[in-house]
């Protein structure tokens, strides 16, 4: 008999027909009575001092009904970061700007009208009197000591440096017989969700505020959306409808949640704000470009010895969650490899261009880059097979790494094992003729940060409540906000299993900050872990207040009891079972009040603790997850274009609470990865976006993407719910490293510079033979 | 000056009164109260907007609405028939070809018309067939599937 019923199957998700339908209702669909549309007025120079804002002419046009500027919120700034102690608590952004602005799009009025088209007319009828400031678009220009300051917070234009120093490098070095050393460098690029962002809120007479939101984060935005408007929390309810998608940028509390409040509050009627994909393009977060100084001591038998790592971010013109994003640059080098020791310096830089979050790998995703390519040159020189030596070095399960994490699960060779034998390494690597090669690169992710930064006391990190119906039926309350990833679904097949019914027996209530119980929010890969967690723990106190009614009915002792197939059965004696519904009602009848349970999820008690940043040593996440890509590519050495072949792509995401979603995640999130490391690139000159549209900006098409082989690895983890890990950002993570090692088998040129273009390939190809 | 404008959309007629600058995506959106077709762009480079007219594939996004008068307009709500799927959105929903969902509606009605016009697609015709379409979630794969299963 198979173990589990509801959980390890490839069920479709709770939504998809009413996403195959149209039913789905985003945020931008949603119209209410009197709506009023909302547009924001941008800037239009890089780096200014406002003097003046006159709104007089845009008031006066008919059809106008709010017009607010930064003078309409409070002085509580807002960014990721709220509850870390200084001097990671680097909130510098307003909702509409006052006093400055930064970048060009950057947020000065909001105007709501009663048509797109007049609230369009009023934004050019808004006059801004500008005293222009010198502009910095790169960390080299920003970072110049005559340079102005883009923040007056901060003392140079350095947002922060988070540095770290584990072990003794200066002794890892001198016992190296190598020093390898290299210089990478990574680009912007952008989430590119489908779904622009959208917000419709509604302010009632009576001072509460309804909002629906296409957000990661729904909590958060209550948080800052009261703070900014200056009303109590209680008075804001934030609903996340289905997202079209967010992969990190929707974390963010972006200017049009807060004005569409602060319109509506004007107004007094509801207002609704799309962002246009431009606006998109120009102002919303996007992933840090670094500039990277790498260095690696290692033995002459492969043992890595000691990291000595610089990272230059380009962050942009404000912080967003900055210092998380340069630590996780820094920490999440510390696997799947032991680093024997290691030192970080990472360096984020204010410029004057959109700022820098999260995006899908967060922080994972540019070190990963050039890991994975210096252990390709590494096992060159040394003469050791890629594969040996990525084992050799590997973290295991049961230890406990240099920067503390505790490696409870570790399915990396296995991984490792899978995709090579899927790409058929053994007959293919330094083996297929000029113009094709084959690469690998591995890497790790966290499940979930075990931080709060946002809140100083949070109640849990994730909670669930469940409701029991007396048709048998449950209906699960959770705060996780489902973007597409399939969430729902996921916490409502583990709530199933525990409670031995069928999912069709789930109903799910999620993301409802009035309703649903506090949760931080679909980031760092948290969701499965940290809700999921919170899930089964509900269901399982669910189970044991059925147990209590159902063992008096069956006259029977509750640890003898089972739960399966919509009854309770006394084990060993199946002819003794009562339905779940009935037990329901036994409840009723007899404790008169309302059955429900709830469960709440913390990191066990070695992860986590005070948000060290500056140490380096901290159990980031209750587990990690483990992959390796192995990638075939055809290179053309006339045009220097890259084909990808195929990504087998193997991903120990613990235990697969549904292998049909973690498959999608594992294609789904190549897309990314494999555009930002051949096609995507968001580029600007003088501090004006050229690629404001998916005509400009290249990401990748059916007819684009190669062929991905999903593999999934199940190394039953000890932590997570029924042994789940991660299995959404740290599906990416490994693809850039593949496509360049690949490269390098092909033709022989390591790129270190991304996106690997036909130019640099040409270039590189020239130069390589020019050396000759 | 607003004009009456008369539109054919899954087989039943809608009289609405609109400036003749609203594209069809608005129309369809604002004016007849169908939200199914999704503006991820504006521009016709994303194929969130996609409908079926006259048995093509068009980005509702790029066309007037008056444009389309006269016309059998398919969304993405005419598809289902009596309470049962079509067998494309069957697939997406079995195949899990679905992710975030913004983009499904258009990527279903480019399948839709590719199948009608040709019944066998390769996969190449088939990825062909939503090129116009962009995907953030799924990496397309489960949505080739899903439709080289429908045509099986």
């Amino acid at each position: 008999m198979e173990k589990y019923s509801v959980i390890g199957k490839r069920l479709p998700r709770l939504d998809s027909v009413a996403k195959v339908t149209g039913d789905a209702k985003y945020a931008g669909d949603f119209f209410l009575p009197g709506m009023l549309h909302g547009k924001i007025l941008r800037s239009t120079v890089p780096h200014a001092k406002i003097l003046n804002i006159d709104t007089s002419r845009a008031e006066k046009l008919p059809g106008v009904r709010a017009v607010a500027t930064g003078k309409d919120i409070s002085d509580i700034p807002h960014g990721f970061i709220r509850a870390a102690p200084a001097p990671f608590f680097l909130r510098d952004k307003f909702s509409l700007a006052k006093e400055k602005v930064r970048f060009i799009g950057d947020e000065i009025a909001a105007v709501a009208a009663v048509d797109e088209d007049t609230a369009m007319e009023a934004l050019d009828l808004i006059k801004v009197d500008y005293e222009e400031l010198p502009a910095y678009f790169s960390p080299q220009e920003s970072m110049a000591l005559d340079a102005v300051r883009i923040h007056d917070h901060a003392e140079s234009n350095v947002s922060v440096v988070i540095s770290f120093h584990l072990g003794n490098i200066e002794q890892g070095f001198a016992e190296s017989d190598f020093v390898f050393e290299d210089n990478y460098s990574t680009q912007y690029i952008l989430a590119s969700y489908i779904e622009p962002h959208a917000a419709v809120a509604d302010f009632s007479q009576s001072g509460n505020v309804t909002l629906w939101l296409s957000t990661q984060t729904p909590f958060y935005d209550r948080t800052n959306i009261a703070e900014t408007l200056g009303i109590p929390e209680s008075k804001v309810r934030v609903i996340k409808p289905p997202v079209g998608g967010g992969f990190g940028a929707k974390t963010e509390t972006h200017t049009l949640f807060t004005a569409s409040a602060v319109l509506s509050r004007k107004a007094g009627r509801p207002v609704k704000i799309i962002y246009s994909r431009e606006e998109e393009f120009t102002s919303t977060a996007h992933r840090h470009g670094v500039t990277v100084n790498h260095k690696i001591g290692v033995k002459k038998d492969g043992t890595i010895k000691a990291v000595d790592s610089k990272f230059f971010a380009d962050g942009g013109a404000y912080n967003s969650h900055s210092a998380i994003s340069m630590f996780i640059m820094g920490t999440l080098q510390n696997g799947p490899y032991n680093m024997g020791s290691f030192k970080y310096e990472g360096i984020r830089v204010y410029t004057n261009k959109p700022f820098a979050g999260g995006v899908r790998g967060h922080g994972a995703i540019q070190p990963r880059f050039v890991i994975e390519t210096m252990m390709d040159s590494i096992s060159e020189k040394l003469d050791i097979d890629p594969i040996e030596i990525r084992k050799m070095n590997a973290v295991k399960a049961g230890q406990t790494t240099i920067s503390k994490f505790k490696i409870r699960s570790c399915g990396h060779t296995e991984a490792l094992d899978k995709a090579v034998e899927e790409i058929g390494w053994k007959d293919k690597w330094r083996k297929l003729p000029d113009g094709k090669g084959v690469g690998l690169a591995s890497m790790f992710f966290a499940s979930g940060a075990a931080f709060s930064f946002f809140y100083d006391n949070p109640p849990s990190f994730s909670g669930v409540k469940i409701n029991a119906e007396t048709d048998g039926n449950f209906t699960l309350f959770t705060g996780t906000s489902d973007i597409g990833q399939g969430s729902e679904t996921t916490l409502a097949q583990i709530a199933a299993e525990e409670l031995g019914v069928g999912l069709n027996k789930i109903s799910v209530i999620a993301s409802d900050t009035a309703t649903t119980p506090l949760d931080m929010g679909s980031y760092s890969s948290r969701v499965t872990v940290f809700g999921g967690g919170a899930a089964k723990i509900a269901a399982y106190n669910m189970k044991m207040k059925l147990f209590d009614i159902a063992a008096d009915m069956l006259e029977a002792n509750k640890d003898d009891l089972e739960a399966k197939n919509e009854r309770i059965y006394v084990k060993g004696t199946p002819e003794k079972s009562v339905s779940i519904a009935d037990t329901v009602i036994g409840y009723y009848n007899k404790m008169k009040e309302h059955l429900t349970s709830s469960g709440d999820y913390n990191p066990p008690a070695d992860v986590g603790g005070e948000m060290r940043l500056d140490l380096g040593e901290v159990n980031i996440s209750p587990t990690f997850s483990f992959g390796t890509h192995a990638t075939e590519v055809d290179v053309d050495k006339e045009t220097g274009e890259v084909k990808v072949q195929k990504i087998a792509a193997a991903h120990d995401c613990g235990f697969a609470i549904n292998p049909m979603a973690v498959e999608g995640q594992i294609e789904g999130s190549i897309q990314m990865t494999f555009g930002q490391a051949l096609l995507e690139d968001y580029r600007m000159e003088k501090g004006w976006s050229i690629t404001n549209s998916f005509i400009d900006y290249k990401m990748a098409t059916s007819e684009d993407m190669p062929y991905i082989k999903p593999i999934i690895v199940e190394s039953i983890d000890s932590e997570g719910p029924f042994g789940a890990k991660e299995a959404s950002e740290g599906t990416n993570v490994a693809t850039i490293p593949s496509i360049a090692n690949a490269i390098y088998d092909a033709v022989g040129i390591r790129m270190k510079d991304l996106p690997i273009t036909p130019e640099k390939i040409l270039r590189a190809l020239e130069k390589k033979e020019g050396g000759k | 000056m607003k004009q009456l404008v008369e539109l054919k959309v899954n087989g039943e007629s809608y009289e609405t009164a609109i400036d003749p600058h609203r594209t069809l995506l608005e129309v369809l959106r604002e004016n007849i109260g169908m939200t199914g077709s999704k503006e991820g762009c504006d521009l016709g480079a994303c194929g969130a907007c996609t409908v079926v007219i006259d048995g093509k594939a068009v980005l509702a996004c790029l066309t007037l609405a008056l444009e389309a008068r006269g016309k059998e307009i398919t969304t993405i709500e005419g598809l289902a028939k009596d309470g049962k799927l079509h067998p494309l959105q069957q697939n997406f929903v079995d195949h899990g070809a679905i992710q975030c969902g913004f983009c499904t509606p258009g990527v279903i009605m480019s399948a839709k018309a590719l199948l009608d016009e040709n019944p066998k697609p390769t996969q190449v015709e088939i990825k062909r067939g939503i090129s116009g379409n962009l995907c953030r979630c799924t990496g397309y794969t489960k949505i080739v599937e899903a439709i080289e299963v429908t045509a099986k």
